[in-house]
């Protein structure tokens, strides 16, 4: 069982939580933004946090889990850690109690997938996490006011990547939609973006670990 | 597509028949030339005594039996003959290097870097089509990059590869990076193209501005050989083809650049490597086919309606290394990134000039290795 839900948040994403049936693997497409995902199995719990990642990355996952976890705005970020030195990286973090873990220096209850806006409000009010409004702005593409060198450096210290890694990131997961969407690989490059269909075949090889072929064989035989 | 062994035998009549015409070389007239030194094109005292050494010290089988020490291989590739050198490195997963040359140098560029990068590397060094051994067909440099891109992966079995290049080897790495990105992970160069004079001036930055400038300097002082290769190479090709000291004289000229003294030499990395130079393009009668790639450049570039202007380079996601040498012309990022480049690292070298791989081997194979290792 999948299931995921939007936030009222305005630095959340979406939250997600999954009961695993079957031990598997997957793998989890290139992102530019943190994850932080809250495992319990046999009533032990882990938190793992995920920086951005610019290439796939597998995953594994067993029977018994129950999983949940919050997927962050690119334009969040967490003071004291900054996301460059968790690029392509993930960590687990270390437990206080049962229910609590460290971030940085701060010793943070456990949220339930019900209670991810407050957990993160309480973050943000004390200033764990970070919001930089002029990144949010720029990652949708309308300009904010301030030079382009300053946003460049702005805008790797926020999301860890440099501009054009977070397009190349963005385009390739929306050309992977699109394929699972079951669009032909000529049209998912065009859409997307892709100056022509190695161009499309490159970026997802690197940031889905599969060619768009090999995806799109997935899409028909599900 | 299979690639077969190849050496280097020239054929002693070749040689026998370069001798006699370098001992009836009819030199132009001294007087003025004499005075003008390299003012007007290469020096005639220079000439005349290189040429005494040429027919006299130069062992052209000694430098023959060096080239064979590398691997050497030609395959048919989209149905033209290409030669090329293949040293593997003794490492499992080695990746692949292809390394490409451009005018007036040859294959050769690469010979002192080839021992300095195969410990790590597969090490391909094509003669472009047209040049060398390769077969007598110009070609431009996209079509070029997709025989590379076949060549690479089809006869060589590599599903994916590195590639860096300068002069003519530059637009035909760049064409690697826009057309081949599904093979290609990442490629290094050492200049990434000059103004064609349908630049805006208004978008440039000042940086771009100073070498826009230089670089329309230099064309209209330096660049004769682009003038008269990108037009009517086969005006100059008979002259070339015909007379060993008129070929020399030429390649020297430009590989001499605006200096007053003779450090074509020093570009190739000495006297005897200057010669095997030219005897590579002597030998196999490619003067005119390599002038030819010229031509077929400039008809890409300016094959349309003069008045529809140029078609705005393709971008690249391919991670791109630009080494700046200070012996060449130097441009700014910004520059590079103009031309499509995804540019990753723009470093700038503290000894070389436009040909350093041959006149500066070590500080160029660095680069390449760390350059390739940040990239790839």
């Amino acid at each position: 069982m999948h299931e995921e839900r939007s936030s009222t948040s305005p630095h959340i994403q979406f939250v997600w939580r999954a009961h695993v049936k079957e031990s598997g693997r997957f793998t989890d497409l290139a992102h530019n933004f943190w994850v932080l995902v809250f495992r319990s199995l046999h009533d032990k719990l882990d938190v793992r946090l995920t920086g951005p990642v610019t290439k796939s990355l597998p995953i594994s996952y067993e029977a018994g889990q129950v999983n949940w976890g919050i997927v962050f705005k690119a334009h969040v970020f967490i003071r004291d850690l900054p996301k460059k030195d968790m690029l392509n990286k993930s960590t687990t973090l270390p437990m206080v109690s049962r229910d609590s873990f460290m971030l940085g220096t701060h010793v943070i209850q456990i949220p339930t997938y019900d209670t991810a806006e407050e957990f993160v409000e309480d973050l943000v009010r004390g200033g764990i996490l970070n919001a930089n409004m002029d990144i949010a702005k720029a990652l949708e593409a309308t300009a904010p006011a301030m030079s382009v060198r300053t946003l460049q450096r702005h805008y790797k210290r926020t999301t860890g990547l440099t501009q054009s890694q977070s397009e190349q990131v963005a385009r390739a997961r929306r050309a992977f939609m699109l394929l699972q969407e079951g669009k032909s690989i000529v049209e998912a490059a065009f859409e997307a973006g892709y100056a022509d269909q190695a161009h499309l075949t490159r970026s997802l090889k690197l940031l889905a670990g599969q060619t768009p072929g090999e995806i799109l064989a997935d899409q028909q035989r599900s | 597509m299979n690639a077969k062994r190849f050496n280097i035998d020239i054929p002693q009549a070749a040689l026998d028949d370069l001798q006699d015409r370098l001992s009836k070389a009819r030199f132009p007239d001294e007087a003025e030339a004499v005075a003008a030194g390299w003012h007007n094109g290469t020096d005639i005292a220079y000439m005349k005594e290189l040429v005494d050494y040429w027919r006299r010290k130069y062992d052209w089988r000694k430098h023959e039996a060096r080239l064979n020490k590398f691997a050497q291989f030609k395959a048919e590739v989209n149905g033209v003959d290409i030669h090329f050198i293949h040293e593997r490195s003794k490492k499992p997963n080695a990746k692949p290097i292809i390394l490409t040359h451009g005018w007036p140098d040859s294959f050769y560029r690469f010979h002192k870097v080839i021992p300095l990068l195969a410990e790590d590397f597969d090490i391909v060094v094509p003669s472009l089509p047209g040049f060398g051994f390769s077969e007598r067909k110009a070609m431009n440099s996209s079509a070029v990059a997709d025989l590379w891109a076949k060549l690479m992966t089809e006869v060589l079995g590599y599903p994916l590869f590195l590639a860096a290049g300068g002069d003519l080897g530059s637009p035909v790495t760049k064409a690697l990076a826009m057309h081949h990105a599904d093979v290609v992970e990442a490629v290094h160069l050492t200049d990434v193209g000059y103004p064609t004079g349908q630049e805006d001036p208004s978008t440039l930055t000042e940086a771009e501005q100073e070498f826009v400038n230089m670089a329309q300097w230099w064309s209209m002082t330096e660049g004769a050989y682009l003038f008269v290769q990108g037009n009517k190479p086969q005006s100059i090709a008979y002259g070339l083809n015909d007379s060993p000291v008129g070929l020399a004289a030429w390649i020297i000229s430009f590989a001499n650049g605006s200096n007053e003294t003779a450090v074509a030499e020093e570009a190739f990395g000495g006297r005897d490597e200057l010669l095997t130079n030219i005897m590579i393009y002597w030998l196999t009668e490619t003067a005119g086919s390599a002038a030819r790639m010229h031509r077929e450049e400039a008809k890409t570039t300016y094959g349309g309606d003069w008045n529809a202007g140029l078609a705005a380079p393709q971008r690249s996601d391919v991670p791109a290394a630009v080494a700046l040498f200070p012996g060449d012309s130097q441009f700014p990022r910004e520059w590079a990134e103009r031309q499509g480049l995804n540019v990753r690292r723009f470093t700038k070298l503290p000894k070389g000039g436009h040909f350093a791989a041959l006149d500066a081997p070590e500080v160029f194979a660095k680069d390449l290795r760390e350059s390739f290792a940040e990239l790839a």
